[in-house]
């Protein structure tokens, strides 16, 4: 009997779903997300929500993967203090 | 006193840091909205390799902005969203090495101020951390979860899971190579599903 280590044989099973989704036809990721409800296509679509636009709190929140000062300011850094009244730019 | 100011263009700067990298990417025609899309439902799946205060959005808007920032860059041959799913990949498994670093350092500590007695072998163990583990074990859980009526598709996925090739598979399940497509193919679209759910 085969006793694989968790973390090993979770680790496989998303390499080979993530390569399943790398080769599936954008045909099939396009019908898959229509049929969930969601128009890609449509303003105001949420199917890109936290992709190309989130809540600002997570727009401006560090990176979970990047820490000190030394962290280059590419948008998932902390934003700037913002003046009183300035209305925020859009998401 | 209140004073107006219009801002009828704002600075190029202000946009760029306030947009996400995706975005830009985006802007740029560097990826289309359908590449995104795929890569969405990719980020959220090996966001489950890591810790719940760890989001797909960061994992997913870290690889673009190595990418756009040129730290990593895209090999000849390799189509972009494949490249960017490796830099995934490699994000999480960069946080994972810190992450037992970490973890090492501080046993030292609590070693070198007499809390706790360690030995050697401790330091070098190349086992992952129990947390790896832990979530790990919880995740097939959750996915096997999304399968419950589904008796081929949970085993495709144990078959995956022991690294198992396609025809080991269908030979070990009695499952013809239609079957074990189809039933791939159910896997991906219900992960895809999964992918797509609302998350604030």
């Amino acid at each position: 009997m085969m006793t694989t280590r968790s973390d090993l044989g979770f680790e496989r099973l998303l390499s080979a779903i993530a390569q399943d989704l790398i080769d599936a036809s954008e045909e099939e990721i396009l019908t898959t997300v229509n049929e969930f409800g969601l128009r890609p296509g449509m303003k105001g679509s949420v199917a890109l929500f936290g992709v190309t636009f989130a809540l600002r709190r997570y727009i401006h929140k560090p990176s979970a993967f990047r820490t000190g000062k030394s962290s280059i300011n590419v948008g998932t850094t902390r934003g700037r203090r913002r003046p009183k009244g300035d209305t925020p730019s859009s998401t | 006193m209140k004073t107006s100011i219009k801002l009828t263009k704002l600075p190029v700067d202000i946009e760029r840091i306030s947009t996400l990298p995706a975005r830009r990417a985006l802007d740029a025609g560097l990826v289309t909205e359908a590449d995104l899309l795929r890569l969405k439902v990719i980020a959220r799946l090996y966001a489950r390799g890591l810790p719940s205060h760890i989001s797909w959005s960061d994992l997913l808007q870290e690889a673009f902005t190595r990418m756009l920032e040129g730290s990593r860059k895209q090999p000849a041959g390799v189509p972009m969203v494949a490249f960017l799913a490796g830099v995934m990949r490699s994000i999480k498994e960069q946080y994972w090495r810190q992450y037992r670093k970490g973890a090492r350092q501080r046993l030292k500590s609590l070693a070198n101020i007499g809390i706790i007695e360690l030995q050697d072998e401790e330091l070098t163990d190349p086992a992952p951390s129990p947390e790896r583990q832990l979530i790990a074990i919880e995740q097939m859980a959750m996915i096997n979860g999304l399968f419950e009526e589904d008796l081929p598709a949970r085993q495709v996925i144990a078959a995956l899971y022991d690294g198992l090739t396609p025809e080991e598979t269908c030979s070990t399940y009695a499952m013809s190579t239609t079957d074990y497509d189809s039933t791939r193919k159910r896997i991906r679209r219900a992960i895809i599903r999964a992918g797509m759910r609302f998350e604030p």
